[in-house]
C-alpha cells in the first residue's frame, strides 16, 4: 500500500539503492566517471530536491572492472509509483500545494545544477518521471527528488547555449520527454554540432508538470489514456511535439495536437481557470514557458526573459520553421509568429512557481472542489479538432500527415552479425498499447490458409522440439508463383535472396520463434503467439 | 580499500564452495558443546556465531565477519587488557597464571596490531597457532599488510617456497639452525597458506563510506550488504538494487548535517 504517512516508509539509515552499471559496454569506465563527477557536484550544491549520492566503488580487475554507486533508497519508488499508487491522495488544497512546493523545490534544484556557483552548468538530461523518486515521510505527503544523473554533462556557458543544437548522443534515454530541439537535429545540415543546451531540461519539467496536473485534476487511469493517446495516430510520434510538412521544403514543430487537445480542454475547467487558482497559473506556466519550442536567443543566467509574470495572450502555440536540408537556403530557424514567447529558463521557472506560491490565498485557490469533470475525449475521430497553431492552415490534420521525426534508421550494420533476442515482455506491452489505442489486436487471427502437403507437414510437427523441414526450391517456387500454396509463398518471399543459385533444396529449422535456414543466423520467418498463450 | 588487482585469483564460484564449507573445521556437536570446549574451541565458536552472510548479488552466501564482533570476541572476558592477554594465551595454549615475558609481548602484538591475523589463524584452524603467531611477530608481520599475497594451488605446489609465509618460515629456522636447535614441524605447507589465503577475505570486509569513494573492492572480497530486496529498478545504464549495509560498515554522510549556504 502506498499511503502518505505512516512508519512503513521510514527509511533505515544503512539502506541504500545501489546501482549496477552494465558492463561489457564501450566506454563503461568513461560513462560512471562522468556519472559520479556529476553526482559528487550535486552533492555539494547541497539542494533537498536532488538525490544524495553516497559514494561509488568498484569490483574485479582493470580488464572487467564492475562499477557500482550508491544513492539514498527512495522508499516510495517515482513519481509515477507515486501517482499510481492504489489509495490514490484525497484531492484537496493542502495535495495541491504540496505538489507546487515540489515543483518549486524540483525547479530550485534544476536552477542551482544549471548555474553552478563556479559558473559550470550541469543539465540532467533525461528528465521524467521515473528519474523524479518520492521519498514519503511520516507526517505528509514527502518529498520528490531529481535522481539518475546518468546523462548529465558539463559545459560552460558559452557551448550551452548555442542557439538550435542539439545534443542526441544519449543513448538510452526515453524518448518520450525529449523536445523538439532533439528531434529537429537530422534535419540540420550536416556537421551541425551535438550540444543538448540546459533548456532541454525543461521540456522534460514541462511534460512531468503537465503530467501532474492531469493527474491531479483527474485520476492516473486518465493519466494513462493521456500517455497512450498520442501514440500512432499522427505518425510515430511518442513525444509532446510533432514535426510535420508544412509548405514546400518546409517543417513545423509544434506542441502535439493531442497535448494541446487535453491542455485546451483543461484550460477551460473551473479548477484550473487561469489567473484564479494556483491549478489555473500552473498550467498557464507549462503552454507559455515550458512546452514552447522556440527557444531563447540568450538564456544565461540573467537571461533575456523578465523576472516578472509572463503574460498569457491566449493565443496558440508558437511554431518553428526549418528548412529543409535539400533546401536551396540553409537558415535553419526562423520564428514564425512576430512575438513568439520561448521557453523558460529554469530560473525564471522557479520564480514562477514561487510566485503562485506567494500569491497563495484561500482554500478556493489551491483547489476548488467542484466536483469532477471528465477529461478531454479521444481526438481520434473528430474531424474538426482545433488546431493549436491558429497562424497557419493546417487543412489536412486528420489525415496522417508525412511527418519526418527523429532518426531512427539502424546503422548500417550486417544483419547476420546482430544479435538477436526474444523478447514477449515488449511485445506483450506494445500489444496491449496498441489494443488500448486501435480497439484491436495488431495480430488477428488470419483465415485457414491454403496448404500443400509439406506445408500441412511443417504446420504440424512446427511445435516440436527438434522442428526442421526440407523444400525442393522448384516446388517452393512453382506453389508460390501459382499462389497454389500461401506458406509456400511466404517461404518463397523470404528465402529466395538467401538461396544460392542453383541450390536444389531449402532446409529449414526452428530455434525457439525463429525459423531459419540452416547454416544462416538471421531468421526468415519468426513464430507468433497469441497474448496469453505459453512462448514456444 | 584498495587491493591488489593483479594477484591471481579463485573463481567465485570456487570460493563459494570453500566459504560455505566452513563447518567442517569442526562438527556442529562440537560447536554446541560451547561450555565444556577448550578457549581455542570457544573462540572458534564465537567467530562462526558472530559470521555475517553477503547478501551483495555478486559475493551472495559468502560469510564474512563484522568489524564490530572483533573488538566484542576479544573484550568478552572480564579484566581489561589483561583478561583479553589472558584469553589470547590460552587460545594458543600458553598456561595465564604466570606467562612469560615473551609471551606477554606475544599478547600485546596480537591485540595491538595483528587481531584479524590471529583470528584467521584460529578460524582456519592452523595446528601451530602460538609457533605461527610468534612467526609473525619475528616478521613484524601485521594486519596492515593483510591481504596476504595469494598463490593458486598449483603455484603453490610448484614453489612453495616462495611464498611469504614460507620465506618467514625458511628465516626462522635458518637462524635456528645456527642456534643449533632442533628444527619443529613446518607451520607452512600449501594446506595451511591455501586456508589462510581462502579464509582471509572474511576478516577483510571494507567500510563503505562516503569520504572514500571510487574504492577498488577485490572480487574476493564479501561486500558487507546484509539484505537484499527484490525491488528493483532499471535506469539508463543498469540496474538498481536495494540493499542493507552492515551497520559497522557504512560510514555515511547523509545524515550529518551538512553546511552548505545556499543563495536563493
Amino acid at each position: 500500500m502506498r499511503a502518505n504517512g505512516g512508519s512503513q516508509y521510514e527509511t533505515e539509515p544503512s539502506v541504500v539503492a545501489v546501482k549496477a552499471f552494465r558492463t561489457g559496454g564501450k566506454n563503461v569506465a568513461g560513462d560512471v566517471k562522468r556519472e559520479v563527477d556529476a553526482l559528487a557536484k550535486m552533492n555539494q550544491l547541497g539542494q533537498k530536491h536532488i538525490v544524495r549520492f553516497i559514494t561509488s566503488f568498484q569490483r574485479g580487475t582493470q580488464e572487467d572492472l564492475e562499477h557500482y554507486v550508491l544513492f539514498e533508497w527512495a522508499d516510495g519508488g517515482n513519481l509515477s509509483d507515486f501517482w499510481h499508487q492504489p489509495q490514490t491522495p484525497k484531492r484537496t488544497a493542502s495535495l495541491v500545494k504540496w505538489v507546487i512546493e515540489q515543483l518549486c523545490g524540483l525547479s530550485r534544484a534544476l536552477r542551482a545544477a544549471h548555474y553552478m556557483p563556479n559558473g559550470a552548468c550541469y543539465r540532467h538530461g533525461d528528465l521524467k518521471p521515473g528519474n523524479i523518486l518520492w521519498f514519503p515521510d511520516s507526517d505528509g505527503y514527502g518529498t520528490l527528488k531529481i535522481g539518475d544523473w546518468g546523462e548529465a554533462k558539463i559545459h560552460n556557458q558559452v557551448t550551452a547555449l548555442r542557439h538550435g543544437r542539439v545534443d542526441t548522443t544519449a543513448k538510452y534515454g526515453t524518448r518520450r520527454y525529449e523536445p523538439p530541439e532533439t528531434g529537429l537535429h537530422p534535419l540540420l545540415p550536416k556537421g551541425t554540432p551535438h550540444v543538448r543546451s540546459r533548456l532541454y531540461d525543461l521540456w522534460g519539467m514541462g511534460c512531468i508538470i503537465l503530467e501532474f496536473i492531469i493527474w491531479l485534476l483527474y485520476d492516473h487511469e486518465e493519466l494513462s489514456r493521456f500517455n497512450n493517446s498520442n501514440q500512432g495516430y499522427f505518425g510515430p510520434s511518442d513525444m509532446f511535439y510533432e514535426i510535420s510538412h508544412e509548405i514546400s521544403h518546409e517543417r513545423v514543430v509544434r506542441i502535439h495536437r493531442v497535448v494541446e487537445h487535453w491542455m485546451e480542454h483543461m484550460a477551460k475547467d473551473g479548477r484550473c481557470h487561469s489567473g484564479e487558482t494556483a491549478l489555473g497559473i500552473l498550467l498557464q506556466i507549462v503552454r507559455t514557458g515550458l512546452l514552447v519550442t522556440k527557444l531563447p536567443e540568450d538564456s544565461g543566467p540573467a537571461g533575456s526573459a523578465d523576472n516578472g509574470m509572463p503574460s498569457f495572450p491566449h493565443d496558440d502555440s508558437p511554431l518553428i520553421s526549418v528548412t529543409t536540408p535539400d533546401s536551396t537556403t540553409h537558415e535553419i530557424i526562423h520564428d514564425s509568429s512576430p512575438n513568439p514567447r520561448t521557453r523558460f529558463p529554469a530560473h525564471k521557472l522557479e520564480t514562477e512557481l514561487l510566485r503562485i506560491v506567494q500569491l497563495g490565498g484561500g482554500e478556493h485557490y489551491w483547489y476548488r472542489n467542484q466536483g469532477p469533470r471528465s477529461a478531454p475525449g479521444d481526438i481520434i475521430g473528430m474531424p474538426h479538432l482545433p488546431v493549436p497553431t491558429g497562424h497557419r492552415a493546417h487543412s489536412d490534420v486528420l489525415t496522417t500527415p508525412a511527418i519526418d521525426m527523429v532518426d531512427y534508421a539502424h546503422p548500417s550494420l550486417d544483419p547476420e552479425e546482430w544479435e538477436l533476442e526474444l523478447d514477449n515482455d515488449f511485445a506483450a506491452t506494445l500489444s496491449s498499447r496498441l489494443r488500448s489505442i486501435m480497439g484491436m489486436s495488431p495480430h488477428e487471427t488470419p483465415q485457414s490458409a491454403k496448404l500443400c502437403t509439406i506445408c500441412r507437414d511443417f504446420q504440424g510437427r512446427l511445435l516440436d522440439a527438434e522442428f526442421a523441414i526440407s523444400y525442393a526450391t522448384q516446388i517452393l517456387r512453382i506453389n508460390s508463383e501459382a499462389k497454389s500454396c500461401d506458406l509456400c509463398y511466404l517461404l518463397w518471399q523470404n528465402c529466395r535472396d538467401k538461396l544460392d543459385g542453383g541450390c536444389e533444396s531449402v532446409h529449414l529449422q526452428r530455434t525457439g520463434s525463429a525459423i531459419r535456414i540452416r547454416g544462416l543466423k538471421h531468421p526468415v520467418l519468426t513464430v507468433l503467439r497469441s497474448d496469453g498463450k505459453s512462448p514456444l | 580499500m584498495s587491493a591488489n588487482s593483479d594477484q591471481t585469483k579463485e573463481s567465485d564460484d570456487n570460493q563459494a564452495m570453500e566459504m560455505t564449507s566452513e563447518d567442517s573445521y569442526q562438527s556442529e556437536s562440537e560447536a554446541d558443546s560451547d561450555s565444556e570446549s577448550t578457549p581455542l574451541q570457544s573462540l572458534w565458536n564465537s567467530l562462526r556465531a558472530s559470521m555475517s552472510t553477503s547478501m551483495f548479488e555478486r559475493t551472495e552466501t559468502k560469510l564474512f565477519l563484522p568489524r564490530d564482533t572483533f573488538e566484542q570476541i576479544l573484550s568478552r572476558t572480564e579484566g581489561g587488557l589483561s583478561g583479553r592477554r589472558k584469553l589470547i594465551l590460552e587460545v594458543m595454549g600458553i598456561e595465564s597464571s604466570r606467562p612469560s615475558e615473551d609471551d606477554r609481548a606475544l599478547a600485546e602484538y596480537i591485540l595491538d596490531s595483528a587481531q584479524k591475523v590471529f583470528l584467521i589463524a584460529v578460524y582456519i584452524q592452523l595446528e601451530q597457532l602460538h609457533a605461527a603467531m610468534k612467526l609473525f611477530k619475528v616478521s613484524q608481520y601485521k594486519d596492515e599488510k593483510l591481504p596476504v599475497e595469494e598463490r593458486t594451488a598449483r603455484e603453490l605446489d610448484d614453489t612453495p617456497r616462495r611464498h611469504e609465509f614460507e620465506r618467514m618460515e625458511n628465516r626462522q629456522r635458518d637462524r635456528r639452525r645456527k642456534d643449533r636447535k632442533k628444527n619443529p614441524k613446518r607451520i607452512w605447507d600449501i594446506h595451511t597458506i591455501s586456508k589462510f589465503q581462502d579464509n582471509q577475505w572474511t576478516f577483510l570486509i571494507p567500510i563503505i563510506s562516503a569520504h572514500d569513494q571510487n574504492c577498488n573492492f577485490d572480487s574476493r572480497c564479501p561486500i558487507p550488504f546484509t539484505t537484499k530486496n527484490a525491488q528493483q529498478r532499471s535506469g539508463a545504464h543498469g540496474i538498481v538494487y536495494k540493499y542493507t549495509i552492515h551497520p559497522a560498515h557504512y560510514k555515511n554522510s547523509l545524515h550529518q548535517v551538512i553546511h552548505v549556504i545556499v543563495q536563493d
